[in-house]
């Protein structure tokens, strides 16, 4: 069965912006589906109106076969959603924080006491439960609002750029607690992400979207595979080709190497189509012609590369129209939480 | 008639854990309790001693004192918007939004815990009027009134807040109108002299000020005890408060958007 069903789907804000243009895609029950784009993709338009917040342009979206606009109230109760800010109330306490979704979720009061101390445990949040939540680092805030959004076992959890501003081991905690959830709870998740580690680490399937547009949805490893290209970086000795390095390389390697590049004096870039293939055949090259390798790299081919092919952007560039408001977003919420 | 059960339920889960808020942190209704004391003691004093404004038989101490009490809700309520942008800013909103809770039941309960400040607040002007030679007339029902009128009137103006907040958006913009409206609302009510010490026009735009029902009442229960007028400052605070939880739902929707 299908978690997630759009057709045709666009946002289209005052001012014909068009924050989502024309979307269509299916997420399968079960699986952890990310759409990978840089700050004001659409990411965060197409999650709001999948939770029922937002009214949808045109098109249609179902959850589980329910319509969200049809019934939302309906929808609401099978998904769980956590926003992009950090969003659990710093004006109360963990406890407290998780109670109140468990009453809005009505869960009754003896499953509850039981299911929150579950989720205070599962999210490592015991210890601090009793204090007040503006107290918590944001890694612990994050946790705590994955728990709040799990107390009623929802099949299908958002998560809008679950680790935004979170510091490297925050983060690997947060994959580790999604993926447990996928995979103990059987939950399936639909989260947006600008960094391309998490798409990789944590996502069956990946939705490359950018101004507005899905350019290809697909597994990261197959995302990688077609496009393929690695680079070989390395300092290169050499000896009497000095002054004709270049065609020399070139004649070295044939067509092995797109592109032969000096990027700073004696260090050399290959750029390699099929780089699992051919990378080790230009180092064997090399080397049959005794010619000596220092500080070698060889990057193989990441999602920054498919994103780049996909959609002929750097992910870190973006379009920058909504950056400024992202920007000030997350020194808000950096300021609630220290 | 489920969703009915749901909805009273709902909206009093909203109102117990924003009482709760005020519980972990009561700075902010004591420091706005700071500016009606003052009103009563300094103001109503002076006014009372040299008897400027005529207010028939009552001393202008008891006159102002419902006014007063009206106006500390007023000033309290109508700045809930901020915290209603400042929910919608942190992703507060949006999450809560997004359970299965109705939209009135956001509104309401949220306009409610406005009119438990209000309870408070009103307790402590009561209790420090006393003194000053404020002469109430507490009866249980009266008491029972007066405490309806604070609840009405404080999710009156919460949710007139939440409309605003909606549409202004932005913080400094709200809260340089709302100080605009609020005083026109203070002034243009029978909460610091008599009607009749107002031209006419003003008399006949008081009838359109939620504020005046407010002070009408309290003045009423709780000083002369000639409740006439009650059930029509009941039946007026009723609508307008109505009127404003449905604007206030369209507010949240439109904050989404």
């Amino acid at each position: 069965m299908n978690a997630i069903e759009v057709e045709h789907l666009s946002k289209i804000y005052k001012g014909d912006i068009k924050a989502v243009d024309d979307i269509s895609f299916n997420v399968k029950e079960g699986i952890i589906f990310g759409f990978l784009g840089p700050n004001g993709a659409g990411k965060s338009s197409t999650i709001k109106m999948l939770v029922t917040l937002t009214k949808l342009t045109k098109g249609s979206a179902c959850i589980f076969g329910i319509d969200v606009v049809k019934e939302p109230s309906k929808v609401r109760e099978l998904i769980g959603y956590v926003p992009q800010e950090l969003s659990a109330d710093g004006s109360l306490t963990g406890y407290e924080n998780l109670l109140l979704s468990a009453k809005l979720y009505s869960i009754n009061p003896k499953e509850r006491t039981e299911r929150i101390r579950t989720i205070l445990d599962v999210m490592g949040l015991t210890q601090r439960s009793k204090d007040l939540v503006s107290l918590y680092s944001g890694g612990m805030v994050r946790r705590l609002e994955i728990g709040q959004a799990m107390l009623h076992h929802p099949r299908l959890l958002f998560l809008d750029e679950p680790t935004i501003g979170l510091d490297p081991a925050g983060r690997k905690l947060v994959w580790e607690h999604i993926r447990k959830l996928n995979k103990e709870w059987n939950t399936t998740i639909f989260l947006t992400t600008h960094y391309m580690e998490e798409a990789d680490e944590l996502c069956d399937q990946i939705g490359i979207i950018d101004r507005g547009k899905i350019s290809v949805i697909d597994s990261p490893q197959s995302l990688k595979k077609k496009v393929g290209t690695g680079t070989i970086t390395t300092c290169l000795d050499l000896g009497g080709h000095q002054k004709d390095a270049q065609t020399y390389l070139a004649s070295l390697v044939g067509g092995l190497a797109a592109s032969i590049t000096e990027i700073s004096s004696g260090k050399w870039q290959f750029v390699v189509p099929d780089a699992v293939e051919n990378a080790p055949k230009i180092l064997q090259r090399l080397n049959e012609h005794h010619i000596a390798l220092k500080d070698l790299e060889i990057k193989s081919p990441t999602l920054e590369d498919a994103f780049l092919q996909y959609t002929g952007t750097r992910l870190e560039e973006g379009s920058s129209k909504y950056n400024l408001k992202a920007v000030r977003r997350q020194r808000r919420t950096f300021k609630r939480f220290g | 008639m489920v969703s009915v059960i749901d909805f009273i339920k709902k909206t009093g889960v909203i109102l117990e854990f924003e009482v709760r808020k005020i519980i972990h942190d009561p700075f902010e209704l004591f420091v706005r309790m700071i500016q009606p004391i003052l009103w009563l003691v300094v103001f109503g004093s002076v006014f009372n001693r040299y008897r400027i404004i005529d207010t028939g038989n009552l001393s202008y101490i008891s006159f102002i004192a419902p006014g007063i009490i009206a106006q500390s809700i007023l000033f309290t309520s109508i700045f809930y918007g901020i915290a209603i942008t400042w929910d919608k800013d942190s992703g507060i909103l949006a999450k809560l939004m997004a359970t299965p809770t109705s939209r009135g039941s956001i509104v309401l309960g949220k306009g409610l815990s406005a009119g438990v400040r209000g309870i408070v607040q009103s307790a402590v002007i009561i209790v420090l009027a006393i003194p000053l030679g404020v002469t109430f007339d507490f009866t249980l029902i009266n008491i029972l009134g007066v405490i309806g009128i604070i609840i009405l009137a404080a999710t009156c103006f919460a949710c007139l807040s939440i409309v605003f907040a909606s549409l202004l958006r932005r913080r400094e913009r709200f809260m340089g109108v709302i100080q605009l409206i609020t005083m026109p609302l203070f002034f243009a009510s029978n909460a610091l002299y008599p009607l009749e010490a107002m031209p006419q026009i003003l008399q006949d735009l008081t009838r359109i000020n939620p504020l005046y029902y407010v002070v009408d009442g309290f003045r009423s229960l709780l000083i002369t005890n000639n409740v006439t007028n009650v059930p029509l400052d009941f039946g007026a605070l009723l609508l307008f408060t109505f009127f404003f939880i449905l604007a206030g739902i369209w507010g949240l929707e439109r904050l989404m958007e």
